[in-house]
């Protein structure tokens, strides 16, 4: 197979891209931009960018991107140059063995990683934190949670219904991309709280279900707010009763407030959720209840707790006005992972590794180019090259 | 991988659904390998439903498996 660096294009309009993109397979069902020479040039270009941050080989394909690549698929997305950095963080984190990238992207279950920024960045470049967070509107969020799903399908080969097998996939895997509302955090901030430096720039990734909304506007009290928090939580058909693991509690900046006048920490926050969101086993089918003892999880004292340590509640503060929070269960199969943006990977990616790992430094490497000005068009996926 | 590298006689049972993904990651370890084919889903069956996947998988394992290795 030859190694594609350009594809020609005769027609590089929006809508011819768009339809090329669409047949190739490359788009996630909405217009992309055509990554042209000029616009790889600026992301490679940019303060955003260093050779050191290139990531390992990502799965399923296990392909090694290189910088043309991704950079084709953060253009594709939207992304300005700046976002960049954060893509890649978002890869290193997500490629670290605890993630288990690959049984989140081949599950059959709706997860997808969310990508939860901490420190300076946030500002740096425009990240909504607050009202509409999770949803549409600001650039930032939207397109650089999309180049990181762009990617994971494009070079990774995460393709919905071939080796992204979920059994409805959720909108979130279109992007899925906030920051923590520091500002209006009565508490340190998330990565403060996990030992990085207030300064320090930090992507947290979770293997993420779509959130679900904690709605209460009747509670006084913060520890009437925990009570709803928990009884929300408390349910059946979550990966979080069946294995444990992390999930994350997104709390809107006025349940927050509650929570501290009533001088609630968050560590007390953790622990009585953790307490009061046990399902009894009777609310679990008898078949579930095999189901669950073959994880190696069992019930204590008549119930299960929803993961298995009060640790495993991740909680920011998130979002505008209005007493609304969300509850984010995960795959469970899969840790919480955060990675400081601007930094190389985690792992060791420059050698081959014994045998049994699919990673040989002598192959061709992934490769995707740019769109030439009117003419060639970049292929996103860079394609392996390997001599049969 | 590690079972037939240590000189056992190895099979990869996949159901269908997941068939593209099992490919692709034969393909990426450059391991050629029975692959044993059943239909989707393998979760929740009854046992009748079982054993009828278990025969299905025999005759497979006898025949030396529907696919050997990544599809070229």
């Amino acid at each position: 197979m030859d190694n594609v660096d350009t594809i020609d294009v005769a027609d590089a309009s929006p809508e011819a891209w768009y339809t090329l993109a669409e047949e190739r397979g490359w788009g996630d069902g909405l217009p992309t931009l055509p990554p042209t020479e000029d616009a790889i040039a600026r992301f490679l270009g940019s303060a955003s960018w260093s050779e050191h941050m290139l990531p390992g080989p990502i799965p399923p394909r296990w392909v090694r991107a290189n910088a043309r690549s991704l950079a084709a698929n953060a253009v594709m997305a939207g992304c300005r140059p700046e976002y960049f950095a954060v893509v890649v963080a978002g890869l290193h984190a997500v490629l670290q063995a605890d993630f288990n990238l690959t049984g989140v992207l081949a599950t059959t279950h709706p997860c997808t990683p969310i990508l939860v920024l901490s420190g300076p960045v946030r500002l740096d470049i425009g990240l909504n934190c607050g009202a509409g967070c999770l949803g549409q509107g600001t650039r930032a969020n939207a397109a650089t949670g999309r180049a990181f799903h762009l990617i994971m399908q494009n070079i990774g080969g995460a393709v919905p219904g071939r080796m992204d097998l979920a059994t409805h996939g959720a909108p979130t895997k279109f992007s899925y991309c906030f920051g923590e509302n520091e500002e209006s955090s009565p508490w340190e901030p998330y990565h403060v709280r996990h030992g990085f430096a207030p300064e320090e720039s930090v992507v947290t990734v979770m293997a993420a279900e779509a959130p679900h909304n904690i709605n209460d506007h009747g509670s006084e009290t913060g520890d009437e707010l925990v009570t709803t928090i928990a009884g929300t939580i408390s349910q059946v058909g979550c990966n979080n009763l069946l294995l444990g693991g992390p999930h994350l509690l997104v709390l809107g900046p006025e349940h927050a407030a509650t929570l501290h006048e009533d001088r609630w920490t968050v560590q007390q926050i953790q622990e009585a959720v953790f307490e009061r969101s046990r399902i009894p086993v009777e609310r679990v089918a008898a078949a579930n209840r095999d189901e669950i003892a073959s994880w190696g999880r069992s019930p204590e004292n008549g119930a299960y707790t929803v993961g298995n340590t009060p640790d495993d509640l991740h909680v920011v503060v998130a979002g505008g006005r209005g007493k609304h929070s969300l509850w984010i269960p995960s795959f469970a199969a899969s840790q919480a992972v955060s990675h400081r943006i601007g930094t190389g990977p985690s792992i060791d990616t420059s050698s081959p590794i014994d045998t049994g790992s699919p990673i040989d430094t002598g192959s061709p490497i992934d490769t995707g180019s740019p769109i030439g000005s009117g003419q060639s068009g970049d292929d996103p996926t860079g394609r392996e090259n390997r001599d049969r | 991988m590690h079972l037939q590298r240590s000189g056992l006689t190895t099979a990869l049972i996949v159901t269908d659904a997941f068939l593209p993904l099992a490919l692709a990651q034969l393909e990426v370890y450059d391991t050629k390998v029975p692959l044993i084919v059943i239909p989707h889903p393998l979760g929740g069956l009854k046992p009748p439903e079982v054993a009828e996947r278990v025969r299905a998988a025999v005759e497979q394992l006898l025949n030396g498996g529907s696919h050997t290795g990544p599809l070229v």
